[in-house]
């Protein structure tokens, strides 16, 4: 069975219409959303639509590419509230007539950051009904179209997106930092399924990744490597029916896989380079049985010759007494107490007049 | 060779962090000097915060260049920003960013426009300007605007930011981190101070960065710097004797 996000990427279920990427400051899922977007585009008989409100173009695809025939960019990385010419159009009537006069046919609507327009417009209902009245454009096309946002969180945006009332099929990749999964291995023994069980995995792993400031302080603070780590572990969440339209899924389905530019992409966790040391083996040694030997390894000789035992042997030793019992007069053990002037001396038992 | 000499290329974005006890001021007094020396035609747009001319003068003439010369000569030119944001601290912010990016705008346009010649804007820097009271949803956008200027123009842009508290990253820092094409990492030794070394840098790559051109270097295996008279040494880790 393929792993799932590399069939979320190039191989988009008939009933997956919404595709959502989540970065944060301290892991990007931008390189994965490079890779959807360049597979759309090599799918000539589908449009793609691409709109750059943060990152340029040039960020998510060739120069060659972006003049195919079945690919518009729009780039609205100048477009600035209050540095641009007042009298441009709205950005709602922009997107929206995009997506209405493509070809017909199954269509992919790339948003490179929803904080962007959030961030212009101030409000989140506007920004959810755009995303809305764009997806429902997109869902009515039907067959393979997506319309795929990336957000990074923290986002008020979030939330309202992974409702079920914004869309009821959902397939979420989350990028989540290496170390986050190594420290959560050393600090709580748990390391990743199928080490530990799935339950028990989880429920840890899901309220430490979603504090942020966890993520963070592992990737920037004392220790960290820095941002820009090119390997990542994917969290992949699929809602709905997925690709392999065989499976209905009940509920919601979650895995973690991992994406890794030396091998080509999506790939399993156990692939990543910053990931090896937690499914080594460690074999523990056997301390507690067999103390290590200090006469081994050595560059001298510790161990003696027959001859110099049996001389050793003839050394007499310095205590004369060794062997023979101390002959000594035969006292009886006693006590012997001179009582001093305080002292009441009885010879009478005290307890006699007990009657118990 | 460290940093490498065409970081960051015309059209790229680069962001310099620091913290208080290792402070970047080595990295854009080695781009300025760099850029005005080497390349024979090229244009420099300097927008500072903090720091006066009169500072940058002195500093460069450590490295023997006379940054009055290329200022009469146009090569240079040195945008005071207290100039447009002292009218900001009494009332609204965003009209002092907005003239300041105009006049920006005028510099690097017409520049590119005559001579085809690639400009380099260096901004230091952004933190002050957050601590002087400017809103940061204002900053964001002036970055924003000032980020898409510069890719349009073919100009490079280097940015610095101060880092206040280690290990944590505000707002306008984790913007920045996403706008970026690289991302020069200016931090302290984790054992305090030392007389033989004066700090570290790491380079990491920005988010939209699909193929590095440069060798990134993790923080594990930052490069330490010492700073001299005339400028700054760097070695790697370990091998100290063999440089200083």
């Amino acid at each position: 069975m393929p792993p799932l996000l590399s069939s979320a990427i190039a191989l988009p279920a008939r009933n997956q219409h919404l595709l959502l990427l989540q970065s944060s400051s301290a892991q990007t899922c931008l390189p994965i959303l490079r890779a959807v977007v360049e597979h759309a585009s090599e799918r000539t008989r589908e449009t793609t639509v691409l709109f750059c409100f943060l990152y340029p173009p040039s960020s998510f695809l060739e120069a060659s590419n972006e003049s195919r025939e079945n690919v518009r960019v729009f780039d609205r990385t100048g477009h600035v509230p209050g540095y641009g010419d007042e009298d441009e159009k709205m950005l709602k009537d922009v997107a929206l007539e995009a997506v209405q006069s493509a070809p017909p046919g199954p269509i992919t609507v790339v948003i490179d950051s929803v904080d962007t327009i959030f961030s212009d417009n101030g409000s989140p209902s506007e920004t959810i009904r755009l995303l809305a009245e764009l997806l429902a454009l997109v869902r009515a096309r039907g067959g393979t179209s997506r319309l795929v946002l990336h957000v990074v969180s923290p986002s008020p945006l979030l939330p309202l997106l992974t409702q079920t009332r914004f869309s009821p099929t959902l397939t979420q990749l989350i990028a989540h930092p290496t170390a986050l999964l190594t420290h959560i291995a050393a600090a709580y023994s748990t390391p990743p399924p199928p080490l530990t069980a799935p339950e028990k995995f989880w429920g840890l792993f899901i309220p430490f990744s979603e504090r942020a400031y966890e993520s963070e302080r592992l990737v920037f603070g004392a220790g960290g490597e820095g941002s820009g780590l090119q390997e990542f572990a994917v969290e992949v969440l699929v809602r709905g029916p997925g690709a392999d339209g065989a499976a209905r899924r009940r509920g919601v389905e979650r895995v973690l896989e991992g994406w890794s530019p030396a091998q080509g992409g999506p790939c399993e966790l156990r692939d990543l380079d910053g990931l090896q040391s937690l499914w080594s083996k460690k074999l523990v040694p056997e301390t507690w049985q067999s103390a290590p030997d200090p006469t081994q390894n050595l560059s001298f000789n510790l161990n003696l010759t027959p001859e110099q035992q049996r001389s050793r042997a003839q050394v007499p030793l310095p205590y004369a007494h060794e062997g023979k019992p101390v002959e000594q007069a035969r006292a009886p053990a006693a006590i012997l107490y001179d009582p001093d002037s305080a002292d009441d001396l009885d010879d009478d038992d005290p307890d006699e007049d007990l009657d118990i | 060779m460290f940093p490498p000499v065409d970081l960051p290329l015309p059209a790229e974005i680069l962001v310099i962090t620091d913290e208080l006890s290792a402070p970047a001021d080595f990295l854009l007094h080695r781009h300025l000097v760099d850029n005005l020396k080497n390349s024979s035609n090229a244009k420099c747009v300097l927008v500072a915060v903090s720091e006066d001319l009169g500072r940058w003068k002195s500093l460069c003439q450590r490295s023997n260049l006379n940054l009055s010369q290329y200022l009469d000569s146009g090569v240079l030119s040195f945008v005071d920003v207290m100039r447009h944001t002292s009218s900001s601290l009494n009332g609204e912010t965003d009209a002092s960013l907005r003239s300041l990016f105009w006049e920006l705008k005028k510099q690097i346009t017409v520049s590119s426009e005559n001579s085809h010649v690639p400009v380099s804007v260096i901004l230091d820097n952004i933190a002050s300007l957050e601590w002087m009271g400017i809103l940061t949803l204002d900053l964001t956008r002036f970055i924003r605007a000032l980020s898409a200027l510069c890719r349009k123009n073919n100009a490079s842009l280097v940015i610095r930011h101060h880092i206040t508290t280690s290990g944590e990253r505000d707002d306008i820092l984790r913007h920045l981190l996403q706008l970026c094409t690289y991302h020069l990492d200016v931090f302290p030794l984790s054992s305090g101070r030392s007389g033989s070394v004066s700090g570290q840098v790491a380079l990491h790559c920005g988010p939209g960065t699909t193929k590095p051109t440069h060798r990134l270097i993790p923080r594990s295996a930052a490069v330490q710097y010492r700073l001299t008279d005339s400028g700054s040494v760097f070695f790697d880790r370990g091998t100290g004797s063999g440089v200083l």
